[in-house]
């Protein structure tokens, strides 16, 4: 592996070598040194809310269960049969007390214990040669769920969830946790792009800048009220943990007046209130700043929008949760859920999710605009020109690394981390930062290096 | 009795559950003075008719006794030459 320190320091001084979007060597890192020891996202228990429900999810090449047991406990085990390696669930979701692998019908629980060898008497000469008593499919090595989401880590001295996210729970809840019942999701819809994963992540995670000039069109149309360049400068873009995210600005108002701005119906905002702590109310109701997209390191990412869904002035609110999952340096799975209060009434839902599928998705408009550049930009990444390209990323920073607009004080952003109003590249550089600190660490003895 | 002599007393369309491990097709079955509930599963052609008693007793049952079931697959669990 050759020494990366020089491109690690250039990034930290958000100067980013343009090849680390197209380079097979620096993948190779990401994998060591990276999701071996990241909490990576799997799935929302509201997937898989019945007993033997399961879902079939990946993290890099390794395929897992996700699947609720008999007794309703969350499990996730590696998807490879015992005994000749076999994927043991091939359909993508589905409900089963056992799943039996198709090559020689070896069957598991769904907590992942083997109870059936075929000819285990012939073949094995029974529980003599082959003790079937704790055996299992293997357990991801670490599991832990926040609101329902769960992830997994490879590593399995890894911190515990609650302290890897940080104080981003704090925005998380935004999304997550609108009533008691927390949400539900539709999807994921799930397709490959042939751009690296870093992109979605970094744009989600602060790229208020690109949306006047990528996303003009679904203005034009009509379809979005908001990404005005003048509107988007006056949000506040924040990190906190192991996330951040851009916010836009809303009129003046009280908390139920702002909420019901974006389309919240007034059971949903009553709920809301109930939920969210004083601080989390005062963002919206005082401070006056809606959250908009975000990114949990390394490859999670929200967008909360509020789209025209008919012809009239109304717009209705959607979230969606999105993963990029890396399939190589150059080509990054999509999956892309629709989340909704799970509490909210059934005509909302059903125009929150119209909202969803005209934005974003395999077919909505802000999906088709971002992937353009992200597929240019990683193809352009490959040659050797590229190499010598250092992309400036200092947005918000003058030469001495002051920077153009101060944080803003407690009195103006309630929320924790910091946050500041204006463009800036902050949140991208706080991502990628964390990406250096990340591939600059040896494999440690609980992550596998490859 | 084969599942056809079931067959001709089934009433109602047949319920058909299936996952990507099994498939089954089961059907409620009136006989003159009481009623089965027919289980088939179209790839093996293997079926079982059970009576409302045979069914309570399912509901005693633990996953321990269906994961010993589904680990000796396509054979009965207990020898039926063992009874006699």
């Amino acid at each position: 592996m050759p020494d990366q320190s020089a491109v690690l320091d250039d990034v930290r001084r958000g100067m980013i070598p343009a090849h680390i979007y197209n380079d097979a060597e620096v993948f190779a890192l990401e994998r060591e040194r990276l999701f071996s020891r990241s909490w990576l996202f799997v799935a929302h228990e509201s997937e898989i809310p019945q007993p033997g429900d399961y879902a079939v999810r990946r993290v890099l090449d390794d395929s897992f269960i996700v699947a609720r047991d008999e007794q309703g406990e969350v499990r996730v085990m590696f998807n490879m049969c015992l005994h000749r390696g076999m994927q043991v669930c091939r359909a993508e979701l589905g409900n089963a007390s056992h799943f039996r692998c198709p090559y020689h019908g070896w069957s598991y629980r769904n907590d992942g214990r083997l109870v059936g060898l075929p000819f285990h008497q012939d073949a094995y000469g029974g529980e003599a040669g082959f003790r079937r008593k704790g055996q299992t499919l293997l357990p991801a090595p670490a599991l832990d769920s926040y609101n329902g989401l769960i992830f997994i880590n490879l590593d399995a001295q890894a911190p515990p969830l609650r302290d890897y996210l940080g104080d981003f729970t704090f925005y998380l809840d935004y999304y997550t946790k609108q009533s008691e019942s927390g949400i539900e999701l539709r999807g994921p819809q799930r397709w490959r792009i042939k751009a690296n994963w870093k992109i979605g992540a970094e744009n989600f995670a602060g790229d208020m800048y690109h949306t006047p000039q990528t996303h003009t069109s679904v203005v034009e149309i009509g379809l979005f009220r908001e990404p005005k360049a003048a509107k988007r400068k006056d949000g506040a873009t924040y990190w906190a943990g192991a996330g951040g995210g851009t916010t836009y600005k809303l009129p003046p108002g009280t908390v139920d007046e702002r909420l019901a701005y974006v389309g919240y119906p007034f059971e949903m905002v009553e709920r809301m209130k109930q939920m969210w702590s004083p601080e989390q109310l005062r963002v919206v109701g005082e401070d006056g700043f809606m959250i908009s997209a975000a990114s949990v390191f390394p490859n999670l990412s929200f967008v909360h929008n509020w789209p025209r869904v008919a012809d009239s002035d109304d717009v209705l609110p959607f979230i969606s949760i999105r993963q990029w999952q890396p399939i190589s340096e150059n080509e990054t799975e999509v999956l892309s859920w629709f989340a909704v209060d799970a509490e909210a009434p059934e005509q909302f839902k059903k125009l929150s999710y119209k909202a969803y599928l005209m934005c974003f998705g395999s077919t909505g408009m802000f999906e088709q605009d971002d992937v353009e550049n992200w597929v240019s930009l990683t193809s352009t990444a490959a040659g050797s020109m590229a190499r010598r390209l250092r992309l400036n990323s200092r947005m918000g920073l003058l030469d001495d690394d002051t920077e153009v607009t101060p944080a803003l004080p407690p009195e103006q952003f309630a929320g924790p981390g910091v946050a500041r109003t204006g463009y800036s590249e902050a949140n991208q550089r706080e991502l990628l930062r964390r990406w250096a600190d990340h591939l600059e660490q040896p494999a440690g003895d609980g992550a596998v290096a490859r | 009795m084969s599942p056809l002599g079931w067959e001709e007393h089934t009433t109602g369309e047949p319920i058909v559950l299936g996952n990507e491990f099994s498939e089954i097709t089961v059907s409620r079955v009136e006989t003159r003075n009481g009623s089965r509930l027919l289980i088939q599963s179209p790839k093996s052609g293997q079926w079982v008719a059970l009576c409302p008693l045979e069914l309570e007793a399912l509901t005693w049952q633990g996953p321990q006794t269906f994961s010993a079931m589904i680990g000796n697959p396509f054979s009965p669990l207990v020898d039926e030459e063992d009874d006699q």
